[in-house]
């Protein structure tokens, strides 16, 4: 109870609330550099949208941060928010389940016993909020009374409630969901809350009303389409939504558009003061929450990190198809659904289309792109499930310009490593090859080395050891060519060695992409802390 | 595209090394600047001669490292002193040194795609002439993000400057691969060596 008091008295310092949420950015240290690396990448890419073109150094800078950062689809600090928000959330809820619940909650209540939302509304919550309270208000029902999420609500029961225990425990309420009439629905509606949270985090700052209330609108479109367990991915779709929103006043943008025709047209009737209301509502609980939820993080992470990337899929396909959005994505459909075409192109002019041939030629085109855009999907990470060329080609900007900053850091970390390159490389030879000379340390080794030989003669004979050749035929990874150190060799010859060194290093194994992702990401860290 | 990936990073490596080992006999004092650029630039060429200028971006990389002179000798040692790796239509100037060579490259490549250009200026201003603003302020909108996207996009791409759409996203699709590929034999060669720093 005490918990409810507070956070209301958190609640009213706008201010607080700020430095809250930024505080609950840095309480998570580990997805923090992620955020400030991914908010780097960020700053060409959004200088048209946000219209503020400066990375965002510091976590206070919310704002920009925010969008910057959820904007790049990043799951798992995504997660962390939402489920922080909704664990504390539920939390607070339980704590007192019969609290102050007005005219909106009550309605949820009997869909399924909805009960996490209005945690900390006390002070007072109405079903709606006009849009110009948004700013400052602290009043704020938690969720919208209209029929439109009576709806959701609905949909949620026919959600199995057999996932509900894997996600119970990190939120610790398992015994108070039980008291709630319909099982799926408290999980749900809590999933929901999730998401809603989630979305509130990033759009803590945002002004308008219009990305509210499409948040609103696409929570309700996300969790018609996922499996409970992709809370978080809806929160990221709905963060992103937000954020496209925000950063596109008038719904400009293919992406932006594809999605606010996404969130649209399922629930129409959402937009308008509901969303806003909902917004300022969830904006405060994740403020005060955020940081008594710290903890909860981790579980939450893995519970929900499994399932992000395939409800997503969900989520954005029937969007796509339904949304009425702008007229290049009006045209991307059409090209999808063309026949595929040869070499040469037969095109048939489609109906209220142009037939000359410099439009032919320019959908010729254009299909050809949109083919090498499917194909860019595949190999750049996390886009498999972005349509649209703008946001398409964003993410492709960004994952070039990372992979350069990759080798730029690189080549600056192997300039660290020793004051001369050529030692490196020395080095790196002598130590497969002078083992059964050298002592425990190579390094003190390979200077004399340097000094002893010249560049091509530099060693004695020597070969690759039995052991490294055996690791090279199975497919060790690059990893293991400093376990080589241990094994004595005698190389032939320089080339030989090279090549045997070289061979360690990679092995028969390729690495995988995804182990590039894996590292790469500690590597941007590195570089951006 | 790359059929055996752990081929190819050997292929990288070697390049990349024989490059340093031939750069750093030349040099012996080099400040920490210059071994980083050095380390960089050898990376970037190994790669691109590994990619054996069958594509735009491996060029580029070659053509912009030979405009500065500094690099020629690190250049003609790890590239030999060939134009092969050049596209097909230069291997006739193979007489010509580095510079001249990726200046005329350039400049006959720069025409033909500023051509392009103009044809495209030229058909999009009669398109648009006569029409009434029809299309919704969004497409409108979207297409000058996309636009002003494929600019950027051309700045981070070697090579990419004076390309049509299509083929810029064929030399994205190609270069992201091998840049990856790079990533991986940079990031071999740092893990294994020891973490001494002296800088």
């Amino acid at each position: 109870m005490d918990e409810e008091a507070r956070i209301e008295q958190e609640k009213r310092d706008e201010d607080a609330g700020n430095r809250n949420s930024a505080t609950v950015w840095l309480n998570l240290p580990s997805t923090t550099m992620n955020l400030v690396g991914l908010c780097n990448t960020e700053t060409i890419c959004r200088e048209d949208l946000l219209g503020s073109g400066t990375p965002c150094s510091s976590a206070p800078m919310v704002d920009s941060f925010g969008r910057e950062l959820w904007s790049r689809a990043c799951d798992p600090p995504f997660e962390n928010f939402g489920y922080c928000e909704a664990s504390a959330l539920n939390n607070s809820n339980i704590s007192d389940p019969s609290g102050n619940r007005r005219i909106g909650p009550a309605s949820f209540r009997s869909d399924g016993g909805w009960n996490p939302l209005p945690p900390m509304l006390k002070g007072g919550l109405y079903a709606l909020n006009p849009p110009n309270m948004l700013p400052g208000s602290f009043c704020v029902p938690q969720f919208p009374t209209d029929s439109g999420f009576i709806e959701r609500a609905a949909r949620f029961s026919c959600f199995s409630g057999g996932n509900f225990g894997s996600l119970v425990n990190p939120f610790s309420i398992p015994e108070n969901i039980g008291h709630y009439p319909v099982g799926p629905g408290p999980m749900d509606v809590f999933l929901s809350n999730c998401v809603k949270l989630g979305s509130e985090l990033n759009v803590e700052a945002a002004e308008d009303v219009e990305m509210a209330s499409k948040e609103g609108t696409s929570l309700g479109c996300t969790q018609e389409n996922s499996e409970k367990d992709a809370c978080s991915v809806r929160s990221r779709d709905g963060v992103e939504q937000g954020v496209a929103m925000s950063s596109n006043d008038s719904g400009e943008g293919e992406s932006s558009g594809n999605r606010g025709g996404q969130a649209n047209t399922p629930i129409a009737y959402n937009v308008g003061g509901e969303g806003s209301s909902k917004e300022v509502g969830l904006r405060k609980r994740k403020k005060n929450n955020g940081k008594e939820v710290g903890g909860d993080k981790n579980k939450e992470d893995q519970g929900v990190a499994n399932n992000g990337g395939e409800s997503q899929q969900k989520v954005e396909h029937p969007g796509s198809t339904s949304c009425k959005g702008t007229e290049k994505s009006d045209k991307r459909g059409a090209q999808a659904s063309d026949p595929p075409k040869g070499d040469y192109i037969h095109i048939r002019a489609r109906r209220g289309q142009a037939t000359n041939s410099h439009s032919l030629a320019e959908r010729a085109r254009r299909e050809k792109i949109s083919e090498r855009m499917k194909l860019l999907q595949d190999l750049v990470p996390g886009c498999s499930k972005v349509t649209g060329k703008a946001v398409m080609l964003d993410e492709i900007i960004n994952y070039v310009q990372s992979l350069q900053r990759q080798v730029e850091f690189l080549s600056m970390k192997l300039a660290t490593v020793n004051p001369r390159i050529d030692s490196n490389i020395e080095g790196l030879l002598a130590k497969d090859m002078m083992m059964p000379r050298a002592g425990p340390s190579t390094l003190g080794f390979s200077p004399e080395m340097t000094a002893a030989y010249p560049q091509m003669h530099l060693l004695p004979p020597g070969l690759v050891p039995p052991d490294a050749v055996r690791r090279a035929i199975h497919g060790q990874t690059a990893s293991s060519l400093p376990r080589a150190r241990d094994h004595p060799q005698v190389p032939h010859n320089w080339e030989d060695e090279l090549h045997n060194v070289v061979q360690m290093g990679f092995g028969g194994g390729d690495v995988v992409p995804g182990s590039l992702d894996n590292e790469g990401s500690p590597q941007t860290d590195e570089m951006k802390a | 595209m790359m059929h055996n990936p752990s081929k190819v990073r050997q292929k990288i490596m070697k390049k990349w090394i024989m490059g340093l080992r031939s750069c750093s006999s030349s040099h012996e004092n080099l400040s920490l600047s210059e071994r980083r650029w050095i380390i960089k630039l050898s990376a970037d060429l190994a790669l691109a001669s590994v990619r054996n200028g069958s594509r735009r971006w491996s060029r580029a990389i070659i053509e912009e490292a030979s405009r500065n002179p500094d690099n020629k000798g690190l250049i003609q040692r790890m590239l030999g002193s060939g134009c092969d790796y050049r596209s097909p239509c230069l291997i006739p100037r193979e007489g010509r040194s580095d510079g001249n060579g990726a200046g005329h490259v350039t400049k006959s490549m720069w025409v033909a795609t500023s051509s392009k250009k103009i044809v495209k200026r030229c058909r999009r201003a009669r398109r648009s002439n006569g029409r009434a603003p029809r299309r919704n302020e969004a497409a409108s909108i979207a297409k000058r993000l996309v636009k002003k996207r494929t600019q950027l996009l051309k700045d981070f791409v070697p090579g990419g400057q004076d390309m049509d759409d299509v083929s810029l996203i064929e030399e994205t699709l190609d270069y992201i691969v091998w840049l990856r590929a790079q990533v991986d034999v940079m990031r071999a060669l740092a893990h294994s060596l020891p973490a001494t720093t002296s800088i």
